[in-house]
């Protein structure tokens, strides 16, 4: 009986047990058979840590590879408002190192936000102070962060900023080369994936993924940073003394066509764009036409001199008014009649005398040099916001136009497509693309950017004939003795043209410039400054010779081009 | 070991037979006995000691590698703060390199020394000797230069005067010179007209 009772007892047991046992069986076979995929991934997923891992922004370094524009570690100070515990104590201790006021910082302490920036973009040693600091009675500050980031800086202080551009808060260009090669420099930013413990301290050998960011590509510009700046402060103090809306200086090799300095004036500070406005953001060289003046009148020699229809001698009679097609033209003095060769027209910048010279031509024929010259086309730069200007096609000519064209107004260019049409002329007829970007090099290899197009625009005796010519303008008889650079042959052409405005769609102050290039007789060097409505200015020669001759003077001493040790042909200016 | 018990227990049973074999019974009888196992107390001692030292010298070494490993962590974390700090301070020592050489700071300075840039650039031809160009001495702006810092203030005022003695004879550059005639003889009163007819130059 007692021997049955436990039996019985026993039996009761083991049934329990496997009733039980059963259960835990059936949620066992739920858990890792039904459910698991799903469990499994809650489980990695309260472990896992996905980080994107910044690809860096490469560098914009100038033709010899100093920094225009670099990218620097920097830390973002952050503050948790509900743990500052007290907000003025922290703020006049953070006020000294993030040189903030105090009041500011404290208001910027105090508030139940979770999340405020204190300071953005400072650096790691600030941040370091920072860390350093304590509050009485506690170690550190408690509710300030720091946020890793890094940060664009534009070494130069606003050298060639026109032309770099600049970047927005989130780091992506917004303007200049930063824009048109944001895809190139930002790179591509890779992204970790692994597990994380309790304690947050990564679990080696665990679900691990890693994509390596691939940084960004170092662009290097064919700018040289040296001859920028003299360019730049060379025109922002002539803007600046007369007054004038903007002025741009432009510095080319003419057989290359790399563009070592493209200036402007007014320009902005790339660390703070914001602070500038609008207009001044872009590149005036770039982005504004206006007409071209006495300048354009290279164009008009070029053509009549490569069809043969004049020599540098040819007389030509030059009165004081010439009427054509209804409408009086004028040279910019009043004068007897006078006796000038052709080179004398180009010298004293005789309007009359040029289009007197162009109708042996036919103004009908400067268009397709104008077109060649590369007026009214793309400079091929692509840089935002690039303005290509305009020729009037030949069909939509009025009376007028075939009269105005020979002495460059009719149609507007940009200041790097005038000073291409020079570098045309320097480089003996043969018209090479400007180029900005010289190369660009990634872990080492450098590659560089093919070379410009090529076009034979005119030929090299032309090219040379015209030079030769374009010396009397700095000659006793010219228009630009003060765009001299002693020692050396200079060669170039002076314009004071109309200045047509579209806020009055008339024509209301002037443009003044002076290009040139230099030696004469194997130009290595073009230098093209022009002004944009000066107030009280003189002449093309008197305004922007002396800044030409600067530039230049201090571009050839900088790139070691000696002086060709010729002497200029001296051609007659006044027929006998 | 119980092989050899055994093995001891069927000699001891041999022995013991003999005498029966004998039949000769009586006292004499001999007791039958096990043999003493012959080295059950074969000393234990050694063997602990050696177990001991093998696992106290291995929790030893195991204890020093987790020290070794602790320690080394320890000079990462230190060695990684301190390239840290490094690398900051080479990024602040070129930041600053990079302000320093700036154009705009360099020409600052040499015109704080009383310098002034060259107008007149010259080259020596090594081949026949020959100086191309018009070398000529720099003209020191006439008066001394706003921004004098004080460092280099002393030696501004010389640096200028000398400039300006070697200049003093003689007149101002050509291009002026000829600039300012031309300006004079001109009328610098321009003419707006709403087409461009020709007033440009």
């Amino acid at each position: 009986m007692r021997l049955a009772d436990g039996r019985r007892r026993l039996r009761g047991a083991v049934m329990l047990m496997l009733v039980l046992l059963s259960l835990f069986a059936g949620r066992l076979v739920q858990l890792q058979g039904l459910d698991a995929t799903a469990y499994a991934d809650e489980a990695e997923a309260s472990r896992l840590r996905s980080v994107t891992l910044p690809a860096t922004r490469g560098e914009i370094t100038d033709r010899n590879g100093v920094a225009l524009a670099t990218t620097v570690a920097a830390v973002n100070v952050t503050a948790d408002q509900t743990l500052v515990t007290d907000p003025a104590a922290t703020a006049r201790a953070l006020s000294p190192v993030l040189h903030q006021g105090v009041t500011d910082l404290a208001s910027t302490l105090t508030g139940t936000d979770r999340f405020v920036y204190v300071a953005k973009g400072v650096t790691p040693a600030t941040w370091r102070e920072v860390l350093a600091l304590d509050l009485p009675g506690t170690t550190g500050l408690p509710g300030i962060f720091g946020e890793q980031t890094s940060k664009r800086v534009y070494p130069g202080s606003g050298t060639a900023a026109n032309v770099v551009g600049f970047v927005g808060a989130d780091g992506s260009g917004l303007g200049g080369l930063e824009l048109k090669l944001n895809p190139m420099l930002a790179g591509r930013s890779g992204h970790a994936t692994f597990e994380l413990s309790a304690g947050g301290s990564r679990i080696p050998g665990a679900h691990d993924q890693e994509q390596a960011p691939v940084p960004g590509r170092d662009v290097q510009l064919t700018i040289d940073r040296d001859i920028q700046y003299v360019a730049q402060e060379a025109v922002a103090r002539k803007v600046r003394e007369l007054h004038a809306k903007s002025g741009t200086v432009i510095v080319m090799d003419p057989r290359t066509g790399d563009l070592l300095a493209v200036a402007t004036y007014p320009t902005f500070d790339p660390d703070n764009p914001g602070s500038s406005p609008q207009a001044d953001l872009g590149d005036r060289a770039l982005n504004e036409v206006y007409e071209p003046g006495s300048t354009g009148k290279i164009v008009t020699a070029s053509a009549l001199i490569q069809r043969h229809v004049v020599r540098p001698g040819t007389p030509i009679t030059v009165p004081n008014r010439l009427t054509r097609a209804g409408k009086t033209f004028k040279d910019f003095e009043d004068h007897p009649t006078e006796h000038l060769t052709y080179t004398g027209t180009l010298a004293q910048s005789s309007n009359i005398g040029t289009i007197l010279a162009a109708e042996r031509m036919g103004l009908r024929h400067l268009y397709p040099f104008l077109r060649k010259f590369g007026v009214g086309k793309p400079t091929g730069l692509q840089m935002p916001g690039e303005n290509d200007g305009s020729v009037p096609p030949l069909a939509s000519w009025s009376a007028t136009t075939g009269y105005t064209l020979p002495f460059g107004q009719g149609y507007s260019v940009n200041a790097v497509q005038m000073a291409s049409v020079f570098a045309t002329i320097a480089n003996d007829g043969v018209r090479v693309s400007p180029r900005l970007v010289a190369g660009t090099s990634a872990g080492g290899s450098f590659h560089p950017t093919p070379a410009s197009s090529r076009t034979r625009v005119v030929s090299a005796r032309t090219a040379s004939t015209v030079r030769r010519m374009l010396e009397a303008v700095l000659g006793p008889d010219g228009t630009a003795p003060m765009a001299r650079v002693p020692g050396y042959r200079v060669a170039g052409k002076t314009g004071t043209a109309q200045r047509f405005d579209a806020t009055c769609g008339c024509y209301r102050g002037y443009t003044m410039s002076f290009l040139g290039m230099a030696p004469a007789d194997a130009p290595k060097l073009v230098v093209a400054v022009t002004l944009q409505d000066p107030k009280g200015a003189i002449g093309g020669g008197y305004d922007a010779g002396p800044v030409f001759a600067k530039v230049m003077s201090f571009a050839l001493q900088s790139l070691r081009i000696p002086p060709t040790g010729t002497w200029s042909p001296g051609l007659r200016v006044f027929a006998k | 070991m119980t092989a050899r018990t055994q093995g001891t227990a069927a000699v001891a049973r041999h022995a013991g037979t003999a005498p029966r074999r004998s039949s000769r019974p009586g006292p004499l009888r001999p007791r039958l006995a096990l043999v003493p196992p012959m080295h059950a107390t074969a000393p234990r001692a050694p063997f602990v000691l050696l177990i001991g030292a093998l696992l106290s010298s291995g929790l030893g070494l195991l204890l020093f590698l987790h020290t070794a490993l602790a320690e080394d962590s320890f000079r990462l974390e230190r060695l990684q703060a301190s390239s840290a700090l490094l690398a900051d301070q080479e990024q602040a020592l070129e930041q600053s390199l990079a302000r320093q050489a700036a154009p705009g700071r360099l020409a600052g300075r040499a015109s704080a020394l009383g310098m002034v840039p060259s107008e007149n650039p010259a080259f020596i031809r090594l081949s026949d000797g020959r100086v191309l160009g018009k070398p000529k001495a720099g003209v020191a702006p006439p008066p001394p230069p706003p921004p004098a810092p004080s460092p280099s203030a002393s030696a501004s005022p010389t640096a200028s005067a000398k400039a300006a003695g070697h200049s003093g004879g003689k007149p101002g550059p050509r291009a002026q010179g000829q600039g300012n005639r031309n300006r004079a003889g001109q009328k610098p009163t321009p003419h707006v007209e709403a087409t461009p007819t020709g007033a440009a130059r």
